[in-house]
């Protein structure tokens, strides 16, 4: 700094008395402050004691009116303003409780997806309309906005390494009771093509309940599998929110879904390569399942979770009992990750942007006997039933359906699987922590074991694949006692993350570490997009 | 293992990277075992045929007589096989039968399982199989001149191929009297589901409509446009008209057709052989006439006699016999003898 001759160093070329001065200044300066910062939390103070007082009032709903629902039934929104204008509700109340009730019942409204958002609400003294109206009566007045009742949408969707075109076309509120039902056709990179049609209803008159009635029909490619899979089929689904108890309203939530599905499958459209394994499930089979499915997103961003959990759980009975069918089996997933910021030592305010997070899967397939016994000989799984592991939304590092059995080139998939990774993510260094781009470093693994029939070959019966229920169980113990068998197929590496607000985008570099003969792991360079990582 | 496709777009990987990069994966295991319903892998050819589990099993002729023809005449060839009941999904030709040949090391299997055999090369797969091992049979009345033989069958082919097809479609699919056979061939072992089984039952009702009125009258095709959703709904004038089959006229050209047959068998009868063509042994012509002959006969009980359970009291077996003098009666029952002669069982392979 000797050569700086121009430039003041104000730290040091400072006398004491320009110091002291200084300082008295900076002194004044935060006693202002602190001043300031006093008048301004007594006023806001005041501010929350009066609206407390005012919210303190007596008031009671004299009458409730709500404008601008023209399709709209009556007898549907009853059951959402009714319990406020309810005797047992509205007497002795205060201002602030029909103000929490009002917006409970906007807020479920608005969940309903009929009318535009924030409703116009407007409160008048009840005596200027009506002579009998006691002091603390109000009338209320709610002006909604319906949404358009027909809606065309064309577009292009990114799912799990997946990319397609849309047309769409919605009908709300078609009965007046927010029913919607949805025609979407699409063509894209794997499924070829998808017509589906859905009509939801949410269950008196309640948005935490929807009933839904879906038929589609379909064409997917799976090249992992050289073949072409054509579905049709429909579907029952009823899916509600539920508050864990404690949770206070508009607080977190878990969704269920129940649903009933007649799915006819037909395994068509065979490569020339097809394997024998692929040739011998070719042609229909009818499912006829129940399915269950129960999920926790606690965290803060689904596409680039830095905080909290997700817990999922699937479970599906098929074939067994009265659901009949051709295909009969008890399949069952559980999904788990969480993530957690790390803080850098050091004064550094606000979040670093760095997170450690993991996730682990696992999966069970069952075959079973059909009707409704439970000991009678059950057939083993068809390759549209197995699970599929590997891939760049699941265990990178390895291609699409690259890990477990193989036959051929065909992955052709496995009745239990687990698989789990870890992963850290790091802010670019000029992007900082606000910036949906990070770095990744990830190591995953897992493994995919099919069911093997131990009794097969010694041939009691003139069918050679069924198996009774005491092989089921043995090769199911076995299956599962395969996936410690070893270090599970596993694979690291870095990559680029960008989570855009559809779909989440990564570019991994990755090395397979661990693998078995046949499994096709991928080493360096590896695209995802995808909804749903590991 | 590794990725197989490489990619224009990308550099080559540099050398020593390349020298890295082939230490990966650092453990490699055994492969994982293939599922349940897997096929084992056979060291004999794979002939993929309509027929049930149990007549799979047991070798038994296939109910459809395009399979029929190719199985019977690897038999004809003395050629092992085994059987698997297919569906025409798993063919790569969209239509059964297929052969897929044997797998060369029984425990690869990690590695490319051999190509399928369309039935289109099936005769020269089948041909240039048996010449490996030495023939028994005197060499004299054996390997006639394929170019020959192909010139010889030109001219009756066609009888197979028309008359006598549309006549089968006709009687098992068209004839309402036929429905519970060809419901019990081809659509309950296909699923369980009714909804289904209506759906397919009606797909290869108008698929031998179809097919039966493009034999009858080739040169009529659809006019006009046609709209089709997923080929399951169709609009527009173009679209497909339900067809006027007249069924005794099927069965009158049918019966021209055999009459034919009979005529030119009784010519290899003259010559001393009974085989078509005056050859010695049974060809693939013989099987091509046996895999009709045969299944239009009526069962009568049991399980290994031939033909199906007609409903309609064997109308096609009628016009068989009734041709020339019984010569394809008598041919039919050859082929058996040499193909399925004594025990059903006795030819089961493993």
């Amino acid at each position: 700094m000797a050569s700086n001759t121009t430039g003041v160093d104000p730290g040091k070329e400072l006398d004491p008395i320009v110091k002291v001065r200084k300082e008295t200044e900076v002194l004044q300066d935060e006693a202002h402050n602190i001043v300031a910062k006093a008048q301004e939390e007594e006023s806001q103070q005041l501010a929350t004691a009066l609206l407390f007082e005012h919210l303190q009032r007596p008031a009671t709903i004299n009458s409730l009116e709500v404008h601008g629902a023209r399709h709209t039934r009556k007898d549907f929104l009853d059951p959402i303003f009714k319990p406020l204008v309810e005797e047992s509700r509205n007497a002795g109340t205060t201002l602030g409780s029909v103000l929490q009730g009002l917006k409970e019942a906007t807020e479920k409204l608005q969940r309903f997806d009929v009318f535009h958002h924030e409703p116009l609400v407007r409160l008048s003294d009840a005596r200027s309309s009506d002579q009998n109206a006691a002091g603390t009566d109000l009338d209320i007045a709610i002006s909604v906005k319906e949404k358009s009742r027909l809606i065309f949408k064309a577009g292009t969707d990114v799912g799990n390494a997946e990319g397609s075109a849309y047309t769409n076309a919605l009908w709300r509120n078609i009965f007046g009771g927010a029913e919607t039902l949805s025609v979407n056709a699409s063509a894209g990179t794997r499924t070829r093509s998808a017509y589906s049609a859905a009509f939801s209803t949410p269950v008196n008159s309640n948005p935490d309940v929807r009933l839904s009635l879906e038929a589609l029909a379909s064409s997917t490619q799976k090249p992992w599998a050289s073949h072409e899979e054509v579905l049709k089929g429909a579907t029952a689904r009823l899916a509600w929110l539920a508050r864990p108890s404690g949770s206070t309203y508009g607080g977190p939530v878990d969704t269920h879904t129940l649903s009933y599905s007649h799915v006819w499958r037909q395994l068509t459209g065979l490569a020339e390569v097809a394997s024998p394994t692929v040739r011998a499930d070719a042609g229909d089979s009818l499912k006829s399942s129940i399915t269950h499915t129960f999920t926790r997103d606690r965290r803060d961003n689904a596409m680039l979770p830095q905080n909290g959990y997700l817990f999922r759980t699937t479970s599906e009975l098929a074939g067994w009992g009265p659901l009949r069918g051709d295909v009969s089996f008890a399949k069952s997933e559980v999904e788990v990750s969480g993530a957690t910021p790390v803080s850098l030592p050091g004064p550094s305010r606000g979040p670093s942007g760095i997170s450690i997070g993991a996730g682990f899967r696992m999966g069970l397939l069952c075959p079973l006997p059909s009707g409704y016994s439970l000991k009678g000989q059950a057939l083993p799984s068809r390759i549209n039933d197995r699970f599929q592991l590997g891939g760049p939304t699941d265990v990178r590092g390895f291609t699409q359906g690259g890990l477990g059995p193989r036959h051929g080139a065909d992955a052709v998939g496995g009745d239990v699987y687990a698989a789990g990774g870890v992963n850290m993510l790091l802010p670019l260094p000029r992007a900082g922590p606000t910036s949906p781009l990070r770095l990744q470093l990830f190591a995953n693994g897992g493994r995919l074991v099919a069911l093997q029939n131990a009794a097969r070959g010694k041939r009691d019966g003139h069918d050679g694949l069924a198996m009774d229920s005491r092989t089921v169980a043995s090769g199911m113990a076995s299956a599962i006692g395969e996936l410690g068998n070893g270090l599970p197929s596993i694979a690291a590496g870095v990559g680029l993350v960008y989570a855009h607000p559809v779909a989440r985008f990564e570019l991994n570099f990755s090395l397979p570490l661990v693998s078995r003969r046949g499994e096709e792991g991928r080493k360096g360079l590896q695209v995802g997009v995808g909804i749903n990582f590991l | 293992m590794t990725e197989p496709r490489t990619r224009s777009w990308m550099p080559p990987i540099p050398a020593p990277l390349q020298r890295l990069f082939d230490h990966f994966p650092l453990t490699t295991y055994p492969p994982n075992e293939l599922p349940a319903r897997s096929p084992r892998p056979s060291s004999l050819p794979t002939l993929y045929v309509f027929a049930s589990d149990e007549d799979a099993a047991r070798g038994r002729p296939s109910f459809n007589p395009s399979c029929l023809k190719w199985q019977t005449f690897l038999r004809l060839s003395a050629i092992p096989h085994t059987l698997v009941p297919s569906t025409n999904h798993a063919s790569p030709t969209g239509a059964l039968p297929f052969l897929l040949p044997p797998t060369p090391t029984p425990s690869g299997s990690s590695l490319l399982p051999p190509r399928p055999i369309p039935a289109s090369n099936l005769e020269h797969y089948i041909l240039t199989t048996t010449t490996n091992p030495p023939s028994t049979s005197p060499p004299t009345t054996t390997s006639p001149d394929p170019q020959l033989l192909l010139a010889q069958q030109a001219p009756y082919l066609p009888l197979l191929t028309g008359p006598i097809r549309a006549a089968w479609l006709t009687a098992l699919y068209l004839d309402p009297s036929n429905t519970p056979l060809l419901t019990s061939l081809y659509v309950s072992p296909a699923t369980t589901s009714p909804l289904v089984r209506a759906s397919l039952l009606s797909q290869l009702r108008s698929a031998a409509e179809a097919e039966v009125a493009r034999i009858l009258a080739p040169t009529t095709g659809h006019g006009g446009w046609k709209v089709s959703v997923n080929n399951l709904l169709e609009f527009g004038p173009g679209a497909r008209t339900p067809a006027v089959i007249d069924r005794e006229e099927v069965y009158a050209r049918a019966a021209e057709a055999f009459e034919s047959l009979a005529v030119l068998l009784r010519e290899g009868e003259g010559g001393g052989t009974g085989w078509f063509f005056g050859r010695g042994e049974g060809g693939v012509f013989d099987a091509g006439v046996f895999a009709y002959t045969c299944l239009m006969g009526v069962k009568e009980g049991g399980d290994d006699g031939m033909g199906l359970g007609w409903g309609d009291g064997g109308r096609l077996d009628g016009i068989v016999r009734r041709a020339g003098g019984g010569e394809l009666v008598r041919h039919r029952e050859r082929v058996w003898e040499v193909c399925w002669g004594g025990d059903g069982d006795e030819k089961t392979e493993e």
